[in-house]
């Protein structure tokens, strides 16, 4: 059993002390790949989140039958039969959200945060901690990745877009392309890695400022 | 505690086959709705380049393998599915395929282009969707100029994404392909091959040898002739290429013959009028 922590500190921990992307530094290839704008990455993190929220429960209920040596296939076959599962229905039921989304959702088998979690905290814990933690994580993830994504967004492409689907978009223009140059570099990988490094200093600057207050 | 490895063996083939009796549910479950939604796609994307098309007959054909689907409007509008795996000249997209529904007017212009399914980076490679992008193809055909994107060559047709070359130069080189395809199988044009040697109106002519091995034509059709290597081939293949204009004239005599019969041979033929006697345009 890890140490004792309450249900709700369960779920915040995942927003700021141990944000996947900020902190354990966890999913770094979509965290990167593609956040190029507000809701690119608000699809992947969204994404994420219901497949960690599945795969966290599914696991913290079989983790007692696996023998250790075999848990980490195990885990990989869950998390995989998960996502492909979550893909096929939603192109079925929701093909204008898998339209939308489609392109992220293969990419979740590979982001580590879901096999940490499991590793980590699913196959230690109960089944409602583990959902509160997989729930955390996710939305500390999806929140970063929105973050991420907006700044990109905004310095590279002089725009900020909330959704997008076909003629649908809900996109503000922060500044007009053809008055000022955008930083295209910002929406470019490169962007990613100079935005990230300057997400984390600011992480560890407001807990340093937050440690001298007490 | 060492496990043994008949247990670990066994959790594992447990777990496998647990994931694929749910991997083969959700299949079956979702096979039927998500033909169903692939269909509403494509017929979404042929309403958005013809909107006045409402109900396009559908037929499908195999090419490279893959299903081609193409929608036939009334006024010789085509529109058909393309993708970036069905001609070898296609340069690669960035991520997997991409998958197209192009509209083809009768004459072989572009009417429009819609992107049914692709696989590109968000934010650089996906802007193929966007229809800033996809309106740069609307009216072009093969002989508007240079295939290619002002990247690679200035006097391109097509101005590409920035920063998704790679992406922009598939999607141009994919078009092209495609219109070379409507031209090869699908465009009105697109007939039993000419007799050898003979020229059709619009000055191609094709080899004799080639056109034998396409076309076998019926043997009962009266005025067949054989040809050299004692193929039959019916007169009215021989003489000319289907034509709207000749078949006008042919339904005018065919009711001026009518009205003389009926006249009781009294009424003469009438003499075709000026309009009906200038050449069509060439296509």
């Amino acid at each position: 059993m890890a140490d004792k922590t309450s249900a709700w500190q369960d779920f915040t921990k995942g927003l700021w002390k141990e944000n996947p992307a900020l902190v354990l530094l966890l999913g770094m290839c979509p965290t990167l790949a593609v956040t190029t704008s507000g809701f690119n990455g608000l699809g992947m993190g969204l994404a994420s989140t219901a497949v960690l929220v599945g795969s966290n429960v599914i696991i913290s209920l079989i983790a007692g039958f696996i023998p250790k040596k075999v848990r980490i296939p195990s885990y990989i076959v869950v998390i995989a039969t998960l996502v492909t599962l979550v893909d096929m229905f939603m192109a079925a039921y929701s093909p204008e959200l898998h339209e939308a989304l489609g392109i992220f959702i293969p990419l979740i088998v590979v982001n580590c945060i879901i096999l940490g979690r499991a590793e980590a905290f699913a196959s230690r814990n109960g089944v409602w901690r583990s959902l509160l933690d997989g729930l955390g994580i996710g939305l500390g993830f999806t929140l970063t990745l929105f973050v991420l994504g907006s700044i990109r967004e905004i310095l590279g492409n002089g725009t900020l877009t909330l959704f997008q689907y076909k003629d649908h978009v809900l996109r503000w223009v922060i500044f007009y392309k053809e008055a000022i140059n955008p930083i295209l570099v910002f929406i470019l990988a490169p962007g990613a890695f100079i935005t990230l490094g300057f997400l984390l200093a600011a992480k560890n600057y407001i807990d340093q400022l937050r440690g001298a207050d007490n | 505690m060492q496990d043994s490895p008949v247990k670990m063996v066994g959790t594992l083939l447990v777990i496998t086959i647990l994931a694929g009796a749910a991997l083969a549910g959700g299949n079956m479950a979702t096979r039927d709705k998500i033909a169903e939604a692939r269909k509403q796609v494509r017929a979404r994307a042929v309403r958005k380049i013809f909107p006045a098309c409402r109900k396009p007959s559908e037929s499908s054909m195999k090419v490279a393998g893959q299903d081609i689907w193409v929608y036939r409007c009334p006024g010789g509008n085509v529109a058909f599915t393309f993708s970036t795996k069905m001609d070898k000249s296609i340069s690669s997209p960035y991520g997997g395929e991409i998958k197209i529904m192009v509209g083809v007017g009768p004459s072989g212009t572009v009417k429009g282009v819609q992107v049914v399914s692709h696989s590109e980076t968000p934010g650089l490679g996906a802007n193929i969707t966007n229809p800033k992008f996809l309106n740069q193809f609307k009216g072009l055909n093969l002989k508007s100029g240079k295939w290619a994107v002002k990247k690679d060559d200035p006097a391109g047709l097509i101005d590409g994404i920035s920063g998704a070359t790679i992406s922009s130069r598939a999607m141009t080189t994919m078009v092209k392909a495609a219109l070379e395809f409507f031209n090869r199988r699908l465009s009105k044009g697109h007939r039993p091959r000419l007799p050898g040697g003979m020229k059709a109106r619009d000055g191609r002519t094709v080899p004799r040898s080639r056109a034998i091995r396409r076309y076998s034509p019926p043997r009962h059709v009266p005025g067949a002739k054989p040809n050299t290597r004692g193929v039959m081939i019916p007169d009215y293949i021989r003489r000319r290429v289907h034509n709207p204009q000749i078949d006008r004239i042919g339904q005018k005599a065919r009711e001026d013959m009518r009205r003389r019969m009926n006249s009781g041979g009294k009424e003469l033929p009438s003499k075709p009028s000026d309009a009906d006697l200038t050449p069509p345009p060439v296509r």
